[in-house]
């Protein structure tokens, strides 16, 4: 039990130490190099989010529920790029 | 004035039209009028009554200044009654009326989806004022339920703890906006005869071997292809919106999976975390634990047991640099390879693995580079004979163990002062930080062409319906067509099932099945290799469907359709036989299909399509950047590691960094 509480992950603490914090940086980084297919999931999970639930836009219908926080939406136009980091990111 | 008068006034003004000018002006004022009329109290009439009087003033001039001040008094007057004598029932079923047909007209342009419409109640909801009240609470409002969706990841028992939503039937992640459901032990047994193990053997031909059964199976549920990875919550097991909707109580006496449940032909299975171990010597059998994320690519390319791309492992380093690399893959033909193989050993490069060390470096980096592709024979011996005996995956059967264990060539220059830097920060340059995988350029599909070679060939596939390769342009190699993706990343289908091919019981596109892989909650289906390989399959077939041919509509003087009349049908079918009147029509076609999301040609569509929606909604008024940090989310962990749960643990203080980095390290 002890040893399969040792090998989890964990989350960043805004309290621990400088040494800590390169650490836990570091094995993201590994990560992320690892996986980059868990990279994109994870940012299509952010843009599903955005786009339904602060933009108030419904993805079936194509058409916006209400207002969200720009306002109600009549049109939007996202471009999906990657660039010298690999990291995905849209405009 | 009595309101008699009042209406009589409304009534004449509303009925006046005397040839107007812009008929829908006075369309839309003698509705206004009619509203005004039909209102059911004095002070709703009072407010559309003053929206009205600029309107009646341009419809018709018959009436002075002191009739509107007159009527408006008297409407005034009539609600600081508070009474309304007027024609109530009738009034308020006009009303209803009104709002009945509002509904209907609302429903009718919801289901036609009438652009049109929609733009129109967009633009009346926008001439609105805004109240600054009510736009705090709907960003409060949507702040808080993106919150939600975000964190539904959470433990709810220990909200320090996330793991990421799989779904139990399809083993597929479940993201953030989707629904969640839940399913019971009892509801998913009444399914046994769509999601079991047998059902699933004898529709496929094959026996599954106890461990790639073992790890699909939930307590409880013995037999059932289900997914341990999903969670468990108070109402029962975590499943998506799709499965659920499938295994509804209404469906059960259907004989098919869900579409993309593993019953259906997605039992992939992961690497066992044990293997056999044979001793070469004594030949005594033991296990040998294995973690399949720490073996070099090197030694996985090594290990598979089809080749379709010879793979080029480039690195480089210097002082103050981590080291870095490139994969790169080529189209090659095992065949020619085979055939050369004993003269390429005469030469002394009887390899197709080859490891570039380029530019500068430090000692040490090229001491880890040698150490990373220097493999454990006895290590590739043990995974190899996992394959052969263990794994019943079909591309390594009949095979025998090699004598002689392949090892990548070296591309490197001597050791010299041009070539060599001196060492400066250490654990910055002993740091490998992984290879960034690359295809020839030459193998993507392109618009005009997709991935066929030519525009004459894409035509000809496009008329008889004949499907691209799933992986290699194929060209003058042979048989490319039956090359299996298991083959190919044999450590991301260990079991040689799975893939996008073969036959399933609920039958679904290749495009859907790979989208479905994609989403698999499996961290192999993470890793550099198979998304590069997957997504270049996904890219053929997305490019191949999206193919348009466009035609002159004569040709050498003759209509398009009279040439088509006189080709018979047996020309289209064989491709391969010339003939002069479809190498005539193949002269007047033009193909093009769509581009491939991280092309030039991507960008340019991107930017016509923007345009496109300038022109016909105007300027965009905001412009915003979403730039999600994956260094610094553990969000991507819940994703590259669905079966874990994420929770805190290093600042615990009495760890010390070194233990926590030693931790790490056998992490």
């Amino acid at each position: 039990m002890f040893t399969d509480i040792l090998f989890q992950h964990s989350l960043p603490d805004l309290s621990c130490t400088q040494a800590d914090c390169i650490l836990d940086f570091n094995f993201r980084e590994k990560t992320r190099f690892n996986s980059p297919g868990a990279c994109s999931l994870e940012y299509m999970n952010g843009i599903k989010i955005i786009i339904e639930h602060l933009l108030n836009w419904d993805t079936v219908n194509q058409k916006s529920k209400g207002e969200g926080i720009l306002g109600t939406v009549e049109a939007f136009g996202p471009a999906h790029e990657e660039q010298g980091r690999k990291t995905l990111h849209s405009h | 004035m009595s309101f008699e008068s009042f209406f009589f006034i409304l009534e004449n003004i509303s009925h006046h039209s005397k040839a107007p000018k812009q008929p829908q002006v006075h369309l839309h004022i003698d509705r206004s009028i009619r509203a005004v009329i039909d209102a059911d109290s004095p002070h709703r009439m009072i407010e559309l009554y003053s929206g009205l009087r600029k309107g009646l003033k341009t419809k018709l001039r018959l009436y002075d200044q002191s009739t509107f001040d007159s009527c408006d008094k008297a409407l005034r007057a009539a609600a600081a009654k508070k009474v309304w004598d007027g024609k109530t029932s009738n009034q308020k079923a006009a009303r209803r009326k009104q709002k009945a047909e509002q509904l209907k007209l609302k429903r009718s342009s919801r289901n036609s989806n009438e652009v049109s419409n929609d733009l129109e109640k967009d633009r009346s909801r926008k001439k609105q004022k805004p109240s600054m009240k009510r736009s705090i609470s709907v960003v409060e409002t949507a702040i808080k339920n993106s919150k939600i969706a975000l964190h539904n990841t959470k433990d709810p028992e220990n909200p320090t703890k996330h793991k990421s939503n799989v779904c139990i039937v399809c083993d597929c992640f479940i993201f953030s906006t989707d629904r969640i459901c839940t399913i019971t032990k009892a509801q998913l047994k009444v399914h046994r005869h769509r999601l079991g193990v047998h059902e699933y053997e004898a529709f496929h031909g094959v026996s599954l071997c106890s461990e790639l059964v073992r790890q699909y199976h939930v307590r409880g549920c013995t037999n059932l292809l289900l997914s341990p990875r999903a969670k468990r919550l108070r109402q029962g097991w975590m499943i998506c919106g799709s499965c659920k909707r499938s295994l509804s109580h209404e469906k059960r006496s259907s004989t098919k999976p869900p579409k993309e449940s593993i019953a259906n032909g997605f039992v992939i299975g992961t690497f066992p975390s044990s293997i056999k171990r044979i001793n070469p010597i004594s030949r005594r059998q033991t296990r040998q634990d294995i973690d399949i994320a720490t073996l070099p690519s090197e030694l996985k390319a090594l290990l598979a047991p089809v080749r379709p791309y010879a793979y080029l492992f480039a690195y480089t380093g210097g002082s103050h640099k981590s080291i870095q690399g490139h994969v790169q893959c080529f189209e090659q033909s095992q065949e020619k390879i085979g055939g050369v193989v004993n003269h390429m050993y005469d030469m002394g490069v009887a390899n197709n693995l080859h490891v570039m060390l380029c530019g500068r470096m430090t000692p040490e980096q090229r001491k880890i580079i040698r150490k990373r592709v220097h493999f454990d024979t006895e290590l590739y011996l043990d995974i190899l004979n996992y394959f052969i005996t263990e794994s019943g995956h079909q591309a390594y059967k009949d095979l025998s163990l090699p004598e002689n264990f392949p090892r990548p060539t070296f591309v490197e220059d001597k050791e010299c002062a041009n070539n060599t830097d001196r060492e400066i920060d250490r654990d910055i340059e002993t740091t490998i930080e992984g290879g960034t995988y690359y295809f020839s350029s030459a193998q993507m599909p392109s618009p005009d062409k997709s991935s066929f070679e030519d525009t004459a060939k894409f035509a000809m596939a496009l008329f008889t319906g004949k499907k691209p390769t799933l992986l290699a342009v194929g060209g003058d190699y042979a048989n490319m067509k039956e090359l299996r993706v298991e083959d190919v990343l044999p450590f991301a289908f260990p079991y040689g099932m799975g893939g996008p091919g073969g036959r399933r019981r609920n039958p679904i596109s290749v495009e859907c099945t790979f989208q479905r892989i994609f989403r698999t909650a499996m961290p192999q289906l993470m890793e550099p290799e198979p998304v590069l390989f997957m997504g270049q399959m996904y890219n053929r077939q997305v490019s191949y469907r999206s193919g348009i041919i466009t035609c002159r509509s004569e040709v050498n003087g003759v209509s398009l359709a009279e040439t088509l009349a006189n080709i018979p049908s047996q020309h289209f079918s064989d491709p391969n036989a010339s003939n002069q009147s479809t190498e005539l029509l193949m002269k007047a076609v033009n193909t093009s299909c769509k581009s491939l999301g991280y092309t030039d040609q991507a960008a340019k569509s991107a930017r016509q399509r923007f345009f496109a929606m300038m022109d016909f909604m105007g300027l965009n008024s905001l412009f915003l950047t979403f730039s999600p940090c994956d260094l610094c989310s553990f969000r991507v962990r819940l994703f590259a590691h669905p079966d874990q749960w994420v929770r805190h643990l290093l600042s615990f203080q009495f760890f010390s960094v070194l233990e926590k980095k030693i931790m790490l390290h056998v992490y």
